[in-house]
């Protein structure tokens, strides 16, 4: 199925808009965009968008106070893109009321999954985030699993790793896309970051690569989870 | 220091002493002449007014033992000695003459003569006589008493200079270590400015100096990793522009170009986030190592390698933050997984060589090409070498080394990285 989407885009790049824009509406959303915080903030207040891409190094305003004025009024998910991809500026984001975030360089997928994202999490009636494969059961916003009714002591990113591929469940998920998705590293990252998470989840559910049950990898393609018993 | 001391306040006091002594010696002598000349004076007198009355014998004849005490002799004419005899050797015509004089030359001692004219006949001479030893007394008390308040002198001041130039020695000895640590690039390195104005003064500019480098190189930093932040916009809007390409071969490879210049622009971010001072931080080597080997073994499990492991079993402190020693072993351990065949054998050793610790990874894979691979950029291949790059400058930033090697334990690569323990104890 696919979503289309009105996407206010607050940026004073004018190739990255135009281009975000183009890519964008290839996809079938409804794009338009804004090169000032202000015109934007007033724009995003209309209510004519489902979310809004901003931008934060703004030529008028401070993105940060840009989307404060937007809090202040509006629940309008707001995905933020920014160059500095430390942790204290993702707090800070998160702070002011961001909904999520994208680094900079990123790619139209990417920024468009990431949206999709946020769109899940907050429709009105959002779905289940209860995630059930088999006898493993995920609590994504509790930050808790169970397999076969026994908790499973994850660290927040097995976690993380853990819930993205149960949410997709059966179907192949790129190394590449977890990379970008689990660790926000589109195009960096250790190579074998991914690889080891996958070593150490595999341990906790109870197999080895060599006699894989949940987890399967394709070499070159990238990784699944499946329910063993299904 | 001490033998400075005492050689300088030594010879200041010999410069005081040996005139003090010639003194004390002059002073010893002239008082004893003195005073065998007032006697003899004052007998002369007495004999002047009563000799012609009583006689001379008369006149003396009352205290003659005290006169004999007193080494006073009086001489009448050529026969008559009144008192001790002079000596032979001694010559009175001049006394009898009327004139006063001293004979300092005589073998033991110094004679006074004064005359007492008569109305005839020679003069009736007095004669005072001072024995050698009478022209010293005192003066060996006095040397002794002066020496020994020179020795107490001399022990007073090399003390005192001994605490004083301690004052002037330890903050110069403080500033020199110091300076050297800054300059092996402990930014870290400062002193407490003390001791005279002028060493305080220079350990006030010495702090003041190590905190502009800091600055500056803080500044710096932060430069290159604004520029950095701001190159990831047109590097965001090429992204957009590749990918709008038709599929196909040119596009995949301007888009691997791509990412490997935001490789290297978030390479230059990392590098520029790393803190600047270390902080004093200091990790134990062998914890961490144990626990990031820990990290990695089930993956090499997975991937059915041998993980064989020397840990060294006592704590290894260097000069590293714990964030940034995980960095620097998993740079390494990754870098084996990455370019290395899955079944691969990999070797982690960390050892104990009188001051330094040496971590090595062997494996058994087709080893390095060239030493290239651990300058950023230089390596074959998809690598950029960019992780071992980072645990160079590490072990770098801690004082250490970094080298590559053919493995003689398993055939591969070895990485060894040499690292100067800490002297802090670690709880």
């Amino acid at each position: 199925m696919v979503l289309v989407v009105a996407v206010l885009v607050i940026e004073d790049d004018l190739r990255i808009r135009s281009s975000l824009a183009e890519r964008l509406a290839e996809r079938g959303h409804d794009v338009e965009t804004s090169d000032r915080a202000m015109a934007g903030v007033e724009l995003a207040l209309t209510g004519r968008f489902d979310v809004v891409v901003l931008d934060l190094g703004l030529p008028d305003i401070d993105g940060a106070d840009a989307l404060r004025m937007i809090r202040s009024v509006s629940t309008v998910p707001v995905v933020v893109a920014t160059a500095r991809d430390d942790e204290s500026e993702v707090i800070r984001l998160l702070d002011a009321g961001a909904d999520d975030y994208v680094f900079k360089p990123y790619s139209a997928d990417h920024l468009e999954a990431r949206i999709r994202a946020v769109l899940r999490r907050t429709a009105p009636a959002s779905e289940d985030r209860i995630v059930v494969v088999g006898a493993l059961m995920m609590d994504v916003d509790a930050h808790h699993a169970t397999l076969a009714g026994e908790s499973l002591d994850l660290t927040a990113k097995e976690f993380e790793l853990l819930a993205y591929l149960a949410e997709r469940a059966g179907k192949m998920v790129s190394k590449r896309e977890l990379l970008a998705e689990v660790w926000r590293q589109p195009y960096g990252g250790a190579d074998k970051t991914v690889d080891v998470h996958l070593s150490w989840l595999r341990r906790k559910l109870g197999e080895t690569a060599a006699d894989p049950r949940w987890i399967h990898t394709r070499r070159g393609v990238g990784v699944k989870l499946v329910d063993p018993d299904a | 220091m001490v033998v400075v001391s005492a050689a300088v306040t030594s010879m200041v006091a010999i410069a005081f002493l040996v005139p003090l002594f010639v003194l004390v010696s002059d002073l010893a002598h002239d008082r004893a002449v003195n005073r065998a000349e007032r006697d003899a004076e004052a007998v002369a007198r007495v004999l002047a007014v009563l000799g012609p009355r009583v006689g001379v014998e008369e006149s003396v004849a009352d205290f003659g033992e005290e006169l004999a005490r007193d080494g006073i002799s009086v001489i009448v004419g050529d026969q008559t000695v009144l008192g001790p005899p002079p000596s032979e050797s001694e010559d009175l015509t001049l006394a009898q003459g009327g004139t006063a004089f001293r004979d300092d030359d005589l073998a033991d001692g110094v004679a006074v003569y004064v005359p007492v004219p008569r109305t005839e006949g020679p003069a009736v001479v007095v004669r005072a006589f001072v024995p050698a030893d009478d022209l010293e007394e005192g003066v060996t008390r006095s040397w002794l008493t002066l020496g020994g308040l020179g020795l107490v002198l001399t022990v007073i001041a090399v003390f005192v200079a001994d605490r004083l130039g301690r004052s002037v020695v330890r903050p110069v000895r403080s500033l020199s270590t110091s300076t050297a640590l800054l300059g092996d690039g402990d930014l870290t390195a400062r002193v407490t400015p003390e001791g005279p104005d002028e060493i305080r003064e220079v350990g006030i500019q010495f702090n003041r100096l190590a905190e502009r480098i800091t600055m500056l190189l803080q500044h710096e930093r932060e430069q290159a990793a604004d520029l950095s932040h701001r190159l990831r916009t047109p590097l965001t809007s090429v992204r957009l522009d590749i990918e709008a390409l038709p599929e196909g071969l040119e596009r995949e490879r301007l888009l691997d170009d791509l990412a490997e210049l935001e490789r290297m622009v978030t390479f230059v971010i990392e590098e520029a986030r790393r803190p600047i001072r270390s902080q004093g931080a200091t990790t134990d080597l062998a914890r961490v190592l144990r626990d990031r080997v820990g990290f990695w073994r089930p993956l090499a499990e997975d991937q059915g390698r041998t993980m064989t492991t020397h840990i060294h079993e006592f704590p290894l402190p260097i000069h590293v933050s714990e964030l940034d020693c995980a960095a620097m072993i998993d740079a390494i351990l990754g870098n084996v997984f990455s370019h290395t065949t899955e079944g691969v054998p990999v070797d982690v050793g960390l050892a104990r060589l009188g001051d330094t610790a040496i971590l090595r990874v062997d494996d058994g894979g087709a080893g390095f090409p060239d030493a290239g691979v651990v300058e950023r950029g230089r390596s074959e291949g998809s690598s950029t070498g960019l992780g071992l790059d980072i645990a160079k400058r590490t072990a770098a930033s801690a004082g250490g080394s970094l080298a590559v090697t053919a493995s003689r334990r398993l055939g591969g690569a070895s990485v060894e990285i040499r690292l100067p323990l800490s002297e802090h104890i670690l709880d």
